[in-house]
């Protein structure tokens, strides 16, 4: 044999080599991100479950501060109003707007109940409390538990190699579930 | 090309990780019973501690009670939830653990039920137990009194459900979060790969070195494989945290430790 078939030949190998590190690479990467998104959907999906809970308790409170706090009609209106954003927001970004919304909407409610002492001392209202401010406690679990896969997520999409594999099949750095400070007060239930 | 193994491997040590970051200093559970602001006198205690150890026997629920003076900074809900989430409190898979938790200096409370046991145990009616039967006594400064009587009834409340379910297969409300194996089959093939490679890189060095090490052969192995850990700049901010991160609960001394189950956040509790 020449030596030039046997550079030639090395150098070959040596693409094929280059070519399977880069090829296995970037299916190492796309199964990863793979992995991520999937994770970032089903807790979004958890996620999704207590806001959807959360809407499901509204109706009910609100029937029930009606028939003690008469002259509370805005607020009762502006509760009304972000639950039916709510339930008509279709992405994640416009579901995570319309659930701050609806939080901020709560929480002016649940000021104005502390001037009721006849509707805290009402059972049923407790117990709509009580399950309300359960829910928000498992949303602000789930919104955690999202934001750490999304936090991961976007770092493995932003970061080389990942970056050019995420751009190349077309993956978005997801949105974090934010809480604007208003709207972080979890409604307190308090026992006078 | 162990990478995507190595990814996850990352990322379940990455989130735990920043879950401690933001967690406050939380203790390690002496037992059922974990009296850090000393309001359980010994008669209590040992009853409590015997019925959490019957309603386990009879229904592998986990009941854990801790009292602290203070959560601060956290609070009492994020403190709950990772202490249950430390602690892993409840039958793993059918996560039904419940903690309560009692701040004494903050006059707070919070009663937390894993995944597992909040169909039986509603916020609703965790509420009704604490109004009726803990607040009233907290009131009074009986804190050993409140917490046994609460404790009681959330027994009944368990057993009365594990003794429906004895006959039958207890379901548990949710499905328990899914836990991917490492090994999955394109790891497989991808590890496949990789020993394909090693075994390439392996010619390809003998080769190296008999064919160019005299010419311009100082590409050194390092070089050759630097793409593969370029992702390594990762392991920098998972680091540390997380140490001893296992499966099952977290256990200490004589005590056992807890099952290994998880909450999402239910419960109910309020301040008095």
């Amino acid at each position: 044999m020449k030596p030039v078939w046997i550079v030639i030949g090395a150098v070959l190998v040596l693409f094929v080599i280059a070519a399977a590190i880069v090829g296995g690479t970037f299916v190492s990467k796309w199964n990863q991100l793979v992995t991520m998104d999937t994770d970032i959907k089903a807790k979004w999906a958890q996620v999704d479950n207590q806001l959807q809970r959360r809407n499901d308790l509204i109706p009910n409170l609100v029937e029930t501060v009606k028939g003690f706090a008469t002259q509370e009609r805005s607020i009762m209106e502006s509760v009304a109003n972000a639950r039916a954003r709510m339930a008509g927001a279709g992405s994640v970004q416009d579901r995570i707007a319309a659930s701050n919304e609806l939080s901020t909407a709560l929480s002016r409610l649940l000021v104005v109940v502390e001037n009721y002492p006849q509707l805290k001392s009402d059972a049923t209202f407790n117990r709509l409390m009580d399950e309300l401010a359960g829910t928000e406690n498992r949303l602000a679990v789930e919104r955690k538990r999202y934001n750490d896969a999304v936090q991961v997520y976007n770092v493995a999409v932003r970061q080389f190699p990942g970056n050019v594999v995420a751009s190349f099949l077309g993956f978005k750095e997801q949105p974090f579930f934010q809480v604007p400070e208003a709207a972080r007060q979890v409604p307190q239930v308090k026992f006078q | 090309m162990c990478k995507r193994g190595v990814g996850i491997l990352l990322i379940l040590l990455t989130v735990p990780a920043l879950a401690a970051a933001a967690a406050p200093e939380l203790p390690a559970p002496a037992g059922s019973v974990t009296d850090l602001a000393g309001v359980l006198d010994n008669g209590t205690k040992g009853r409590l501690i015997r019925l959490i150890q019957n309603v386990r026997e009879r229904t592998t629920a986990e009941m854990a009670i801790l009292t602290v003076p203070t959560t601060a900074p956290a609070t009492i809900q994020e403190y709950s939830v990772a202490l249950f989430d430390r602690w892993k409190i409840g039958k793993r898979g059918q996560d039904n653990g419940l903690l309560l938790l009692v701040a004494v200096q903050d006059r707070r409370l919070w009663i937390t039920t894993g995944y597992g046991l909040e169909g039986i145990l509603p916020d609703g009616k965790v509420g009704e137990i604490r109004d009726r039967q803990i607040i009233p006594y907290f009131r009074a400064g009986q804190y050993a009194e409140g917490i046994l009587r609460g404790t009681e009834a959330l027994a009944t409340v368990i057993l009365a459900q594990g003794n429906e379910e004895s006959q039958g297969h207890g379901t548990p409300t949710r499905m328990s979060r899914q836990r991917t194996g490492l090994w999955s089959g394109s790891t497989g093939v991808l590890l496949g790969l990789f020993l394909l490679l090693v075994l390439f890189s392996a010619g390809l060095s003998a080769m190296d070195r008999r064919r160019f090490v005299r010419g311009r052969g100082t590409r050194g192995r390092g070089g050759f494989w630097g793409p593969f850990w370029f992702g390594s700049g990762w392991g920098g901010w998972s680091g540390g945290g997380s140490g001893g991160w296992s499966g099952g609960g977290f256990s200490s001394g004589s005590f056992g430790g807890f099952g290994g189950g998880s909450t999402g956040g239910g419960g109910a509790g309020g301040s008095w």
